[in-house]
C-alpha cells in the first residue's frame, strides 16, 4: 500500500469494562476464605486474611461507598458458610464496618506517603482490622452478656495485635498486585 | 451478508504499539476458519476484535471497520453482539462463576431473560451436546481441565450463536479430547454454525476448516483455501514449522512430479501415498 | 425443611436470632437449642452437621469457662453460651437445607439485593476449590526449594507472603478474563431472569404466619411476664 500510516482514532471507555471491580473482588474473597482455613499462625497470632483481601481489593478498584458496604456483607457472608463462624453476625457487621472505614480513608483526598512509600494500603489495613475487630468483639459482648474484663483483657490486644501484623501483610502484597492491575506498559 | 468482516481494520491498545494492522479478511456464513501464528502475532486481539471486545472493553486506538452479522462492531455493545458471537476464551477457567455445572450453563440464559421454563430443558440439551450429561449438580471446581474446558464451551453454545470463536480451545485437551473437540466443531459447523478457531495443531482441523489464515505481526500473511495456503506458507517458508509433516511430505513430492487428489485427514492421506508409492513401483519395474 | 422457600428460611433464621435474644432464661434458651438439633435429625441432616455443631457447643462452652474464671456469675455465663450456640445453628440449617443458587436467587429477586453481590458470593465460593489446589501446588514447590514454614518470626513471614503472593497475582490477572467474559455472556445487559423457582406456596405462608406469632407471644412474654 502507499501511505503507510493510517489514521488511528482514539477509543475512550472507562477501563476494564464494568465489572472489573466485581471480579476481581470476588476472587481475592476467595482467597480471604481458603488462607482463613489453611494459613498457620505466626507466634499465636492468625492475620485476618479476610480482611487484608477486601482492603487490597477496595485499595485497587476504589468503589464507591455503596459498592464498598456490598463487599463487606459478601465477606462477612462468605465467612459463614466456609468457616464454620461461630457467630454469623458478628461476621457480617464486622466486615461491613471494616469495609466501610476501608473505602472511606481509599476516599480521602490527601496524600500518605512516608518518602516515596504510599502508605494508604496498610493505614487501610490498620484501621479496617482495629474496627472490623472491635465491632466484632462489642457485639459478641453484647450479645453474650460478657463482662468487661474479658472484654478489656481477652479481647482487646487480639485484636490490636492481627491489626498489626494485617498492616505489614496488606502493604507488602499491595504493590505487586496494583502493578498487574493497571495494565502492562508499552515495551 | 459476510458472517464477518474486516475492511483495512487497525487497532493497538492503551498501552501498546499497533497490534493489528490494516486487516482485510471475510468470513463466509457458515464455514469453518483456522487462524495460526506465531505467540504474540494477535490473533488473540484478532478473536477479541471480531466479538467487540476491541475496542469496547480495552480502549486503545482504532481504524477502518469490523462488521458482524451486517452490524458495524463499534456502534454496537458487547451486550448487543453476544447475541450473534460467542467466544471462548484461552483461558477458560476464569469464565466459569457459577457454583455448579447447570448453573453455569444457565447464567447465559438468565442473562438474556430466557423464561424459567425454558432453561432446564436448553441446559440439559447443551450438556448432552458436550459430553456432560449427568454432571448438572457437580460441582464447578470439581472437573478436570477437560471437562471445564467443555463446560465453557457449553456455556457459550446455550445461547445459539450465529458465530462461535474459540481462542486455542485444545490448550488443556489430550490427543483423544482434542479429536472429540473439533469433531463436535466440525458438527456444529455442518448444522449452518459459523466457527472460527485459534489452533497451532494443523493436523486436527485440517478435516473441518474451509479456510486457513496465518497471521504474523498483525498482518495477514497468508489466508485462503486450506490447501493453496499452506502450499504458499511451504513454499514461501512462512511458520513453517505447523506445517504437517505428512503435508510438507507432500509438497515435496509434488516438486518432484508426484500428483495427488486433495487430501484432509491421515487416512486419505495413506491411501493417496500409498497409490503413488505403487505407480512409482510399477514404473520402475516396467523400466 | 427442604421444601420451604428459601426466603421462607431466611425469615426463620433472622426470626429465631429474635427469639434468643428475646428469651433470657435457661431452660428457654436450652429448649430453643434443643429444638433446632431435633429439626436437624427430624430433616435427616444431623449425620452432616453434627461435628459442626459439636465444635460450636465445644467454642461455646470455653467461652463459659473463661467468663466464670474470670468471675462472672455462672447463670448469665451459661445462657450467654446458649445464646451463641442458637443464633449459629439457625445458620447452620439454613445452609444445610438450601442450595446457594436458591438463597442467591431469592435475596435477588425477592430481597431486591443487586444481582452483582449475590455474583461475587457465589463466585468467591466457586474459586475456593481452585485456589486451594493452587495453593497447595505452590506450597509443594516452596517445599522443594526449602521453605519449610519452620525458623524464626521473619523467616516465617517471608515464606507466608511467598505463598500468598503468587495467589493474589493469579486472581488478578483472572479477573480481567472474567470481566470480559461477564460483559460477553451478557451479564447486567438487560432484564435477568432465574432459572430456580423461589415462589412462596401455602406452606410458606403458614410457617411465616406461625414465626409471626411466636414473635408476638415471646415479645409479650417478656414484656408481661419478664421472661
Ligand atoms: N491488554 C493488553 N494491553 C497491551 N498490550 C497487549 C494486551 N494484550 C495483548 N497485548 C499485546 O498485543 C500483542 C498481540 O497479543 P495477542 O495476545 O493478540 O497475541 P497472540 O497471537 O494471541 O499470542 P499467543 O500465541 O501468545 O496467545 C502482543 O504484543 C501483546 O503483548
Ligand atoms: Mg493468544
Amino acid at each position: 500500500m502507499m501511505n503507510n500510516e493510517q489514521e488511528l482514532t482514539r477509543v475512550t471507555v472507562a477501563q476494564g469494562g464494568k465489572y472489573r471491580w466485581l471480579t476481581v473482588t470476588a476472587l481475592l474473597l476467595a482467597i480471604g476464605a481458603i488462607l482463613r482455613l489453611v494459613a498457620p499462625s505466626i507466634d499465636g497470632i492468625t492475620p485476618n486474611w479476610m480482611i487484608a483481601m477486601y482492603c487490597i481489593a477496595i485499595n485497587l478498584t476504589k468503589p464507591t461507598m455503596g459498592q464498598a458496604m456490598g463487599i463487606g456483607l459478601v465477606a462477612g457472608a462468605v465467612e459463614v458458610p466456609t468457616s464454620k463462624s461461630a457467630f454469623p453476625y458478628g461476621n457480617l457487621a464486622a466486615e461491613l464496618v471494616g469495609a466501610i472505614v476501608c473505602a472511606t480513608i481509599v476516599n480521602m483526598s490527601f496524600n500518605m506517603v512516608i518518602g516515596r512509600l504510599n502508605i494508604r494500603p496498610g493505614v487501610c489495613a490498620a484501621l479496617s482490622t482495629v474496627a472490623s475487630g472491635l465491632t466484632f468483639v462489642t457485639i459478641l459482648k453484647v450479645v453474650m452478656s460478657l463482662p468487661m474484663n474479658v472484654y478489656l483483657y481477652g479481647m482487646l490486644p487480639v485484636v490490636f495485635g492481627v491489626a498489626a501484623i494485617n498492616t505489614v501483610i496488606t502493604q507488602i502484597l499491595y504493590f505487586p498486585a496494583q502493578k498487574l492491575f493497571t495494565g502492562r506498559e508499552e515495551k | 451478508m459476510k458472517a464477518i468482516s474486516f475492511e483495512n481494520f487497525s487497532y493497538a491498545y492503551p498501552k501498546s504499539g499497533v497490534v493489528l494492522e490494516k486487516l482485510c479478511f471475510e468470513v463466509e456464513q457458515g464455514s469453518f476458519t483456522a487462524i495460526v501464528g506465531p505467540s504474540g502475532a494477535g490473533k488473540t486481539t484478532f478473536c477479541l476484535a471480531a466479538a467487540g471486545v476491541v475496542p469496547h472493553y480495552f480502549g486503545g486506538r482504532t481504524g477502518g471497520t469490523v462488521v458482524v452479522q451486517g452490524i458495524q462492531t463499534m456502534d454496537s455493545t458487547m451486550g448487543e453482539l453476544a447475541k450473534d458471537v460467542a467466544l471462548v476464551l484461552e483461558d477458560y477457567e476464569s469464565q466459569l462463576v457459577a457454583m455448579t455445572v447447570e448453573d453455569e450453563v444457565a447464567f447465559g440464559l438468565e442473562n438474556a431473560g430466557v423464561d424459567r421454563k425454558l432453561i432446564p430443558q436448553m441446559v440439559r440439551e447443551t450438556l448432552q451436546l458436550v459430553g456432560l450429561s449427568g454432571r448438572e449438580q457437580c460441582e464447578v471446581g470439581g472437573l478436570s481441565g477437560g471437562q471445564k474446558q467443555r463446560l465453557a464451551l457449553a456455556g457459550a453454545l446455550v445461547t445459539k450463536p450465529d458465530i462461535l470463536i474459540l481462542d486455542e480451545p485444545a490448550s488443556a485437551l489430550d490427543p483423544a479430547g482434542t479429536e472429540e473437540l473439533y469433531s463436535l466443531l466440525g458438527k456444529l459447523n455442518e448444522q449452518g454454525m459459523t466457527i472460527l478457531v485459534v489452533e497451532h495443531d494443523i493436523a486436527q482441523v485440517l478435516p473441518y476448516i474451509d479456510q486457513l489464515v496465518l497471521l504474523m505481526e498483525g498482518r495477514i500473511a497468508v489466508a485462503g483455501q486450506p490447501e493453496a495456503a499452506l502450499r504458499k506458507m511451504s513454499e514461501e517458508s512462512l511458520f513453517q514449522e505447523v506445517i504437517p509433516p505428512l503435508q510438507e511430505l507432500r509438497f515435496l513430492l509434488e516438486k518432484h512430479g508426484c500428483r495427488f487428489g486433495a487430501w484432509r485427514c491421515e487416512a486419505d492421506a495413506v491411501r493417496e501415498l500409498s497409490a503413488v508409492l505403487q505407480e512409482a513401483g510399477e514404473v520402475s519395474r516396467s523400466a | 425443611m427442604k421444601q420451604l422457600a428459601p426466603l421462607t428460611k431466611l425469615v426463620f433464621t433472622v426470626a429465631v436470632s429474635i427469639w434468643a435474644m428475646l428469651l433470657t432464661s435457661l431452660p428457654g434458651l436450652g429448649l430453643l437449642a434443643v429444638a433446632q438439633v431435633v429439626t436437624l435429625a427430624v430433616c435427616g441432616l444431623l449425620g452432616r452437621t453434627y461435628k459442626g455443631i459439636l465444635s460450636l457447643t465445644g467454642f461455646a462452652v470455653v467461652l463459659i469457662l473463661v467468663q466464670y474464671a474470670l468471675g462472672s456469675e455462672l447463670e448469665a455465663a451459661i445462657a450467654g453460651g446458649l445464646r451463641m450456640i442458637d443464633m449459629a445453628t439457625v445458620f447452620v440449617i439454613l445452609l444445610a437445607t438450601t442450595k446457594m443458587q436458591s438463597l442467591t436467587t431469592a435475596l435477588v429477586s425477592q430481597c431486591r439485593v443487586p444481582q452483582e453481590y449475590a455474583f461475587m458470593f457465589t463466585t468467591a465460593l466457586r474459586f475456593i476449590p481452585d485456589f486451594l489446589a493452587e495453593s497447595k501446588a505452590v506450597r509443594e514447590a516452596q517445599a522443594c526449594r526449602g521453605y519449610t514454614g519452620k525458623g524464626g518470626i521473619v523467616r516465617r513471614f517471608t515464606s507466608y507472603l511467598a505463598l500468598v503472593g503468587p495467589l493474589v497475582l493469579r486472581a488478578v490477572s483472572r479477573s480481567e478474563t472474567m470481566a470480559l467474559s461477564l460483559e460477553l455472556r451478557g451479564f447486567g445487559a438487560g432484564r435477568r431472569s432465574f432459572s430456580t423457582d423461589v415462589g412462596l406456596k401455602f406452606r410458606d405462608y403458614c410457617t411465616l404466619l406461625g414465626m409471626i406469632a411466636l414473635t408476638a407471644g415471646f415479645t409479650a412474654g417478656r414484656i408481661v411476664y419478664g421472661w
